[in-house]
């Protein structure tokens, strides 16, 4: 427990400044603009793929599916994802994951000198807690990406922003007492996404993300989920509006072992 | 006178001079070659202390001259008792001359003990005979007593026995008395031995003469008893026209008197003759002394007392017609003998009247009236000649063996065995003896075999029954146990436990009906294993739950889940898992339902067992291959095979 006050509070102290630092002002209306909310639909897997007693490899794909005039929720391919890491389990508790992202932004609007697609790299690094409550687990996620963006139009430049994100997750079994395999359990989470940097003048607030999923454990390498998430954020330009997103969220998670049958230790022998 | 003159000196030549010294040699004769021997000495049964003269002739030492042989032990008689003898005589080479004594006696420690002269004086009490006379060459000459005394403190008490007979050269002469103290008995017997005259008995009490023995030249013609309320002559025996013998009157003769006297119908007494009595007593310490003599190396002593019988010698045919009366006899008497004795047929004769019927018969009839009779003929058989043998018939006391009736209290039927009608005799002989004997024998061994029927008959119930005692025993502590399993609220495989106590209930059913033995003891015996088996099935069954419980445990792997940080259990070995609980397991479960006989029950038992074994056993093994083999295999002889459980099985 004391490491995560250490770090919220460094992740407080990294924030703080970049909250403060005042940039120019653009136009802003009188009241917050809440924007006619967007209807997304995303399939995700993620992978947890075991290579040692520690470590992992992180190997996410995303599909981001949003809507267009004629079709809500899967109108469009938006992004498609690419998020890699090595993951370091420290204890059960604890683990910590650095890695990059690749993500393909599609372009929705094609105007001439606008490229089809453009990519956006990012460095992140990951701290994620994980509580357990007598039957519900408890997560505090803490996630820092180092984000280099570009926009579709050709030579665009690529600007740097940080983002500070911190996740609080909870699975609660609901027809078996603990999470196992035949388990169905109910996921919400809340994700606060901050952003920093340059271009970050009144939008420090990226995203905020609630989601519940209904999850189902086939068997402990293999997790399906879908959700509904609801999300707002400020706009980068613009931090009186804020856009709203509804994203039904289709996941598959699958976390095979590599490890060689006569290394696998039957469980972590922690001293916990 | 010069007596002594130089003329008789003169007249003395060389041949005389010999004479004389010869002359003077001649008294001391006998005492030059004559030994004496002082000291230990033991002859026969007797044996203590001797003084005697004796001579070596050829070697061999020859008492001659005085003799004493004491045997007395003082501490014998302080601790219990002494056996004393004394015998004290004279030897004339080798053989006893002039005046004996005979001294035998049974003595314990008297009352008084007294001190004279520094001499410890020890009284005795106890039995005393002594007997004295003279012998010529070892036989009895003139007067021979025996006297039996009860001594007490050394003191003749009580006289229990006194004979007095006199000898010639061992040949009894004239009168004699015998007597004890009941009754004395007076008789007489000719020069030449023979017995004579009237013998008389005396009773002691009133003087009165009781029974008289009427001699006619030695035969015994009549025995005049008259002591009983009504006086009665007995008639023994006569010439009629059979040839006489002479013989000794002893053992063998009064056995010939007795059975005569039976024969004739004479005595149904069973009280003992007094003078035979007195005769016998006399002839046994009359025996003792001749015991020692014969001891000392002389045989003549044995006192000839001489009697006449009628005598008949046996034909050829009777001999024959004995020898098989003797064999039958025999052969009744050791039937009759196993037959009583054999402690079966008893337990058998409490529960079964037939069984019961015919012991009895055997003990009261075939004994009694035939065998008993029979064998004072066969115990006698060397008196056969002296018996008057139209009249044998007679030793079987009822004339007309009625039938032998009998009721046995356990169903108070009657039940019966033909006697023998005895006026189909012709003739009261051998033959009529030889016939009874024959019957007999065939009789009781036709009762022999029946009652060897029926103790196999109830050896076989018997078996059956310990038999059965043992199934009802296993088929109660089957139900039982049954039932505890199935009357648990939480208990599992009900309905098949209860198939399998319905299956076995009916497998008791159809014994019940089988009403061959042979079959039925067979069949009790397989049943007994049966319920014992179907128990051990039952225990299977049972433990199917159980078993399950331990398996799905052994059959969980942990796994470390990173999307949820928590380590989830999984089950591993799916198809191994599931080939077993959802195909093996219902299969032979679905085998035990249907009617099992009694050998198929021990192979499922064992089926059950190995299955689950080797569950155990395969969750740690490399089972790829099987696993891969199992991938869609419903069949669950094929899942058996797979599994390797008919090399367990057939094992």
């Amino acid at each position: 427990m004391k490491i995560v006050v250490v770090i919220l509070v460094a992740f407080i102290i990294c924030i703080g400044p970049g909250l403060l630092k005042a940039q120019e002002e653009p136009a802003l209306p009188q009241e917050t603009v809440y924007e006619e909310p967007i209807t997304q639909l995303w399939l995700n897997t993620y992978g947890n793929i075991r290579i040692s007693d520690r470590f992992f490899w992180v190997a996410q794909t995303h599909l981001r599916f949003r809507e267009d005039d004629q079709t809500p929720f899967v109108g469009q391919v938006r992004q498609i994802y690419n998020r890699h890491a090595i993951s370091y389990l420290v204890s059960k508790s604890f683990n910590l994951s650095l890695g990059g992202v690749l993500r393909i932004n599609i372009n929705d609007d094609l105007t001439e000198n606008e490229r089809g697609s453009v990519p956006e790299w990012r460095i992140w690094h990951e701290y994620q807690f994980a509580i357990p409550l007598d039957r519900i687990m408890i997560y505090h996620r803490l996630r820092i990406e180092h984000r280099w963006s570009q926009g579709y139009a050709e030579n665009s430049e690529y600007f740097f922003r940080n983002r500070w994100r911190y996740m609080f997750k909870a699975k609660i079994p609901l027809n078996k007492p603990y999470l196992g395999p035949g388990t169905l359990y109910l996921s919400p989470e809340a994700e606060l996404i901050m952003q920093s940097g340059e271009r970050v003048v009144n939008s420090p607030m990226e995203d905020l993300r609630l989601h519940t999923s209904i999850n189902y454990i086939i068997n402990p390498r293999l997790t399906v989920a879908s959700g509904l998430m609801y999300s707002q954020g400020q706009e980068l330009i613009n931090g009186a509006f804020f856009n709203q997103r509804w994203t039904m969220r289709f996941h598959i998670y699958f976390a095979p072992d590599l490890r060689k049958v006569k290394n696998k230790l039957p469980a972590i022998h922690m001293t916990e | 006178m010069p007596i002594i003159s130089s003329a008789f000196f003169d007249s003395l030549r060389p041949q005389r001079f010999v004479l004389g010294i010869i002359f003077l040699l001649a008294f001391p004769l006998q005492t030059i070659g004559q030994k004496s021997y002082e000291g230990p000495f033991s002859r026969g049964n007797y044996s203590g202390f001797a003084e005697y003269q004796f001579q070596i002739i050829e070697g061999d030492t020859i008492f001659d001259g005085s003799f004493l042989f004491k045997e007395f032990d003082f501490d014998s008689l302080l601790l219990a008792q002494d056996t004393f003898h004394s015998f004290a005589g004279n030897f004339r080479t080798g053989r006893p001359y002039g005046s004996w004594n005979f001294q035998f006696g049974n003595f314990t420690k008297g009352d008084e003990i007294q001190v004279n002269n520094l001499n410890y004086d020890v009284r005795v009490n106890g039995l005393y005979h002594n007997a004295y006379g003279e012998l010529i060459n070892g036989m009895p000459q003139g007067y021979w007593t025996h006297e039996v005394y009860y001594l007490k403190n050394s003191e003749r008490k009580d006289l229990l026995f006194k004979s007095s007979i006199n000898f010639d050269q061992g040949i009894p002469q004239q009168s004699f008395q015998v007597k004890d103290d009941q009754a004395t008995l007076l008789g007489r017997f000719l020069r030449n031995g023979l017995a004579h005259d009237t013998w008389e008995l005396y009773s002691q009490e009133t003087a009165d003469i009781i029974e008289k023995w009427i001699f006619d030249e030695g035969m015994l013609t009549s025995i005049v008893l008259l002591s009983r309320p009504k006086p009665d002559t007995l008639r023994i025996f006569s010439e009629d026209n059979n040839s006489i013998k002479e013989v000794t009157l002893d053992e063998q003769y009064i056995r010939t008197i007795n059975l005569t006297k039976d024969i004739l119908g004479s005595s149904n007494e069973i009280q003992e003759d007094i003078i035979i009595k007195l005769l016998r007593q006399n002839a046994s310490y009359y025996e003792k002394v001749r015991d020692v003599l014969m001891t000392l190396g002389s045989s003549n002593f044995a006192p000839e007392y001489k009697v006449q019988v009628p005598y008949q010698p046996l034909s050829d045919q009777e001999k024959v017609l004995i020898d098989s009366i003797k064999l039958n006899y025999q052969s009744s008497f050791l039937i009759a003998q196993r037959i009583l004795q054999n402690t079966q047929y008893q337990i058998l004769q409490l529960t079964d009247p037939e069984v019961d019927f015919l012991l009895n018969a055997v003990e009261n009839h075939f004994q009694k009236e035939f065998l008993t009779p029979l064998a004072s003929l066969v115990v006698n058989e060397d008196l056969m000649e002296f018996l008057p043998r139209e009249k044998l018939i007679n030793i079987f006391p009822d004339h007309n063996m009625a039938k032998y009736t009998y009721t046995s209290e356990l169903d108070s039927i009657k039940r019966s065995i033909d006697g023998i009608d005895f006026n189909q005799f012709q003739n009261g002989g051998l033959i009529s003896i030889y016939d009874i004997s024959r019957y007999a024998n065939e009789t009781l061994d036709s009762v022999q075999k029946r009652l060897r029927i029926k103790l196999a008959a109830e050896l076989k119930r018997e078996e059956l029954l310990g038999l059965e005692k043992d199934l009802i025993q296993e088929v109660q502590k089957f139900n039982k146990k049954i039932d505890s399993l199935i009357n648990v609220p939480v208990a599992s495989h009900k309905k098949e436990l209860k198939r399998i106590k319905d299956q076995m209930t009916s497998k008791l059913q159809n014994y019940t009906k089988i009403s061959e033995a042979e079959q039925k003891i067979q069949q009790a015996e397989d049943l007994t294993g049966c319920f014992a088996d179907a128990w051990k099935l039952a225990v299977q069954i049972d433990s199917l739950d159980e078993r399950r419980r331990i398996l799905e445990a052994r059959y969980q792997e942990d796994v470390f889940n990173p999307f949820t940080s928590t380590i989830m259990t999984e089950e591993v070995k799916k198809r191994i898992t599931s080939a077993y609980f959802n195909i093996l397991v219902p299969y032979l479960l679905q085998k035990s339902q249907n009617d099992l006989s009694c050998e198929e029950l021990p192979e499922l038992t064992l089926l059950f067992k190995s299955a689950y074994q080797r569950m155990l056993d395969l969750k740690e093994e490399d089972t790829s291959k099987l696993e891969r083999k199992l991938k869609g295999e419903d069949d669950p002889v094929e899942i058996i095979e797979l599994f390797n459980l008919y090399d367990i099985v057939r094992q």
